[in-house]
Parts: C-alpha cells; structure tokens; sequence
C-alpha cells in the first residue's frame, strides 16, 4: 500500500437558490460529480481540464477549504472528508497548498518574515529561537537571497513571489502539495526556473504532488499520470506516455489537437486532428447523458440518454467513453 | 515591393514618465507590414509589446512620450497627423481586438448597440452623422456576428455581454472590429484568457476572417506556439527593442539570437524532452537600462563589446535578421 491519497466517489455540490414571493427553488451545481482516484507516494498527478470543469474545487475539498457533499479522501488511510473546521490539525500540517495567482495569496502588508512564520508559529514545528534560522533555510531551499525577508510581496517579481508561495507549503514539512495550476500567470523563461525547483524539492523529500493546470505540454514533461476533467467528472486517466502516444477519449483529442506548438517533431505526435468546436456547457444544467455529446464528433443515439462509466482499458488506462464500453 | 507596405514603424523610441524618472522602454523599434500579410510580434510581459501597437493607433496613455521615430501607414506619418487623419485611420484603416473582451465591451449596453455605434461611427463620413437606417445598421451588424460564427445572432444581438462566456464575447470583439471593411488587424493577445480548445477556435477564426477579407494582422503574443500557427512572420522582442524577425519557419527550424534560443528551449514541449532551465536573471530596469545589448546580463555568450553598443540589426541570411554581435551579415560575410 503506497498510496498516500485515495479518493473514492468524491462529490461536491454548491446549491443556487432562487426563490420567487411563494416558492423556493434548489438547484445544485454539480462541480465535483462522483470522481475517483489515487495518488501514491512520490507521484506527481496531473489534472488537466478547462475553466468550470471543476479542477479547482476537487484540489480545495482535498486540502479542506470546502466540505464534501459525498464520497470518501483517504489520506494515509485515514479518512478525512469532514468539514474542514473538523480535520486535525496533523493532517492539515501534512497537506499544503500553492495557489495560481502569488500576487493575492500573498499577504500584501506582511512581509515574507512575517508570511512565512505563520505556518511556522500555527503547527510550532520549531522554537522562537529557532525562527529566524528555519526562515532563512526556507528561502534557501527556493533558491531567494537572505535580503529578502524583510521584503514585501510587491517589491519582488512574479516568479520569485510564487518560490515565497512555494517556500510557504514547504514550511510544516508536508508529504502532499496541491499545486493549483502554479505557473499559469508567469512567463515560460520564469515557468522553466519554478518547475525544475519543484521536481528538484519533490526528489529531495519524496514529496507526492496533486499539480492541476490546463496546459497539457507542460505536464507532458512533468506527470507520471494525467487525468482529464470536463463538468465535474473524470474523462480519462492514463500514464503520461501512454495518455499522449493514445489518448482515447474524443475530449483528450480534442485537447491534444488544440495545443498550439512549436516543432515539426511534436506535430508528428499529435497526428488525430480532432478541430474543436462548441464550449463547455454551463454547469448547472448539464445535458444529460454524457457531458461531451454537445461537442463530440462521435456521438451516438446513446450518448445522448446514459452517461457512460469509467471503464479500465488497457492496464491503468481509464476512460469514461460509449465508444469503449464493453 | 515598396507599394506593398502598409505599414512602417521606423526607430520608434517610447518613454514612460514616471515619479523616479523615465523608463525607457521602446528603443528604435523597427517593424513593417505588408498588405495581406499575417505577423506576430512575441515576447514575455513587460517588453513593450502593447506600447508597440498602442503608438500605432495613437492611444498611448498620457505618461507616454514618444522621443522619436515614425510611425508611417499608407504613407502617413500618424505622429505627426492631425486629428482628421487620425480619425479617418481610427474609423477605416486599422482596427484593434483586445486583451480582455470584458473589459472592453460596455456592461450597459446590448452587444447590438455597441456593434451599431461602432458600423455607425466607421462608415459615415464624420463621426456624428446619424443618416443611417436602423435596417441597414441591423443587417451589417448581424452579418458580422455571423462572420464570427457566433450561434444565434439575432439572439445575440439582444443580450448583454455578461450573458456570453469568455469566447463568446472575443467573438462579439472580433466581429466588432471586422464588421467593417479595414485594412489592418492589430490583436492584442486575443487569446490569453481563454481555454486551448476555445483558443484554437478564436484562431481559426481570425485567420479565416483575415484571408477572407484580405487584411493584414498583426497578432501579439506570449506563447511561441499561437505566433507559430498563426503567423507567416514573426518579430521577437526583448526589453522594448526587436531582436529578432524571420520566417516563422526559418525562425523556428533555427533561431540565432541568444534570447530567441533560450524562450524557445523554455517552451514545454508534447514530446516530453523535460523542462529546460529557463533564463536567469530577470528583465532589465527601465530607468537605467544597460547602455549596451539589453540582454547581455541575462546572456550565456556575451562578449566584451556587447556591455558598451547596441548591436544594430543584421540580416544574416536573406529575411532572417538578428540582433547581436555574434552574427555576420551578408555583406560582411561577402568581404
């Protein structure tokens, strides 16, 4: 048993109310509907899917900013989808977060001293004699000069703002990070530096990564496996190579094809041209049947009255598709 | 090929005035355009991309000082035209997409109210005049939506921009800029804040609408990959100066400036080679840019000369031009 994180039959449903002068109606967004999967230890776990596909949502019930509305997130075989208030703090020292967007998870009126002792001081991983040290070989680990801790976030660049962000999770010492999409706002030469320092720190101490972004070139290069998401459900879920060399599922095509790139050798890879068309339908009323039927180029009469299950095709290649039922 | 040029910016050099002083950000940029021709200008934030293009519509903000150069369209000097020509060249001549579709299209109004200001504005002959029928105005307005195959104009025409998703409302963008006949497409990072599928979407219309249409683009981006699908030249730019401008292809299959080089080895690729080192050091500071090369601190082959001049543009083989030191041109290669 290597898994450090199970989720099994997550869901997670926001209710809208709109109520006129007699009656009361509840509709739910489904943002997280029924998935499931695991992380082991030292993995990194891509999630990869469009705005509204509920990537986001499933990254903060696993860190416990929201509730679960159903399913199970075992965490060392430890079962913690309770209400966040709820959870101990042991497991919340053991789970950190890093956010897209460093210029507002950031504190603008502390400085990084002050950012980075916060989870210091919470967890008491080390003495108030020691703070200053441990500060300094937080910075040292992402690679900031000592100057910097009197900074404040604003003073310093966008790339350097996310290592402070980075350095942040990195406090309490915890075996799982959930990197929400960490590089989406910085340029690719700044990307470049902040990726290899989080595959060098994931190295030095076996740390498992849940990384979510939409940029399927990037986790090319980083995941061991890469699931897609598309309203709230798991599409497919395959190892990196096998995900890119045979990706299954017509929305993972669709992807693949869209992917502007830059060589002659990565277009060989992406030989299927799926052109996209359509947008994702608003999550709160999802059409029934699959998801993708508005957008699906294969579409059949089925498609359009059951939702597919999540199905194993090859070993450890899973894809919730009507063309591969069985 | 002279009579071919549409558009000519010639040693454009743009400051900001801010409290500490001036930054300088636009150093003797040089950039040409040609009828029907689709380029891409590609660099990372902050490299005076959007000064660029701004300076060409005349819509830099007013910190903004223009020290020198020319901006020249159709044989116009635009730095120097008055406010007719200025306005013919707003309602007519060019026309710009944005950034952020939301923040440049109106909460208040129906996207059909703004598309009919806009037809109203660029086809009449001075800007106030209201002799149009509301008929005519209806039938351009809904024969742009459907050029950008927006579904269910006439729907569309009736709602509000808030009632659209993010691609949607690019679209409405687009088809405000092409609803009438213009003869150059300035798109200002068209799709950064919007997902793959719906930018491969966004893209393939632009360039259907350019080619119908016979217009010249100027698509200005960050990601190499949407400059190479879309462009037929492309001009990188680093720290407000060109560094290099070649065929999309020739750049591609060899790039020669030092910066170009590395952005493109940055640049995660599908066939899983890892990630590449990125570029050390971070862009320069405005107001004391190095006086020499802007990218010789960053720079992994500077030699001596390039901390003291600014490397003037080479042409190194015919249409690949590059600016560094590392590099002969043809005539000098010739002697």
């Amino acid at each position: 048993m290597n898994e450090i994180l199970v989720v099994k039959g997550l869901k997670k449903y926001f209710p809208i109310v709109s109520s006129t002068l007699l009656h009361k109606r509840v509709n739910y967004l489904k943002a997280v509907d029924n998935i499931s999967f695991s992380l082991e230890k030292g993995e990194i776990l891509g999630l990869v899917g469009e705005s509204g596909s509920g990537k986001s949502t499933t990254a903060y019930v696993i860190v416990g900013i929201y509730s679960p509305t159903a399913g199970e997130i075992l965490f060392k075989g430890r079962n913690i989808g309770v209400a966040a208030t709820k959870r101990p703090l042991e497991v919340k020292r053991e789970i950190a977060i890093v956010f897209q967007d460093p210029g507002t998870s950031l504190n603008p009126q502390h400085n990084i001293r002050q950012i980075l002792s916060t989870p210091l001081r919470v967890h008491k991983i080390v003495s108030k004699k020691q703070l200053n040290s441990k500060i300094e070989e937080l910075l040292e680990l992402v690679e900031l000069p000592r100057s910097y801790v009197y900074k404040q976030p604003r003073a310093i660049g966008g790339g350097e703002r996310q290592m402070v962000a980075i350095a942040r999770a990195l406090a309490t010492n915890p075996s799982l990070i959930v990197l929400d999409e960490p590089t989406s706002a910085l340029d690719v030469s700044v990307q470049a530096k902040v990726i290899n320092k989080l595959l060098d720190l994931q190295k030095e101490f076996g740390l498992s990564y849940l990384f979510i972004t939409h940029d399927l070139s990037l986790m090319r290069n980083l995941a061991t496996r890469i699931a897609i998401m598309y309203l709230g459900k798991l599409n497919e879920l395959a190892p990196a190579a096998d995900f890119f060399q045979n990706p299954l599922h017509p929305y993972t095509q669709m992807l693949i094809s869209s992917v502007p790139l830059v060589s002659k050798a990565e277009e060989r890879i992406r030989q299927k041209k799926i052109i996209s068309t359509g947008e994702i339908p608003s999550p709160v009323d999802v059409p029934p049947g699959c998801g993708f039927n508005t957008r699906c180029p294969f579409k059949t009469e089925i498609c359009l009255k059951i939702d597919p299950e999540i199905v194993e095709v090859t070993p450890g290649h899973y894809v919730r598709c009507h063309l591969y039922q069985r | 090929m002279a009579h071919n040029k549409l558009l000519h910016i010639e040693n454009l050099s743009v400051s900001y005035r801010v409290y500490q002083g001036v930054l300088k950000v636009l150093q003797e940029v040089n950039l040409e355009v040609n009828r029907g021709e689709k380029i891409a200008l590609v660099g990372e934030t902050g490299c005076g991309k959007t000064t660029t293009v701004k300076s060409i519509l005349k819509i830099l903000p007013r910190q903004a000082i223009v020290n020198g150069g020319k901006v020249i369209f159709k044989e116009e000097d635009i730095l120097r035209s008055g406010d007719v020509d200025l306005n013919y060249l707003r309602r007519k001549g060019v026309a710009m997409i944005f950034q952020d579709p939301t923040a440049s299209l109106s909460p208040i109004f129906t996207v059909g109210d703004q598309l009919a200001t806009v037809i109203r504005a660029s086809l009449s002959e001075n800007a106030n005049s209201s002799k149009f029928k509301k008929i005519d105005l209806h039938k351009i307005a809904l024969k742009a939506l459907q050029d950008a195959s927006l579904p269910d104009p006439e729907r569309m025409l009736h709602s509000y921009p808030f009632q659209l998703s993010g691609g949607m409302r690019q679209r409405v963008c687009i088809a405000m800029a092409l609803a009438t006949p213009r003869e150059l497409l300035i798109a200002d990072e068209p799709t950064t804040n919007l997902d793959v599928t719906i930018q491969d979407q966004v893209l393939r219309l632009i360039k259907n609408l350019v080619k119908d249409k016979d217009l010249a683009l100027i698509l200005i981006t960050h990601s190499l990959g949407v400059a190479r699908e879309t462009a037929d030249r492309i001009y990188i730019m680093y720290a407000g100066s060109i560094v290099e401008m070649a065929k999309t292809n020739d750049l591609f299959k060899n790039p020669l400036h030092p910066y170009s080089l590395a952005l493109i080895n940055s640049v995660p690729k599908l066939t899983g080679e890892g990630i590449s080192k990125g570029i050390p050091g971070h862009l320069p500071d405005y107001l004391n840019p190095p006086l020499g090369c802007r990218f010789e601190p960053r720079c992994s082959k500077s030699i001596p000369i390039c901390k003291k001049n600014k490397p003037p543009m080479k042409e190194v083989t015919p249409g690949h031009f590059v600016s560094c030191f590392l590099y002969n041109s043809l005539e000098e290669k010739n002697e």
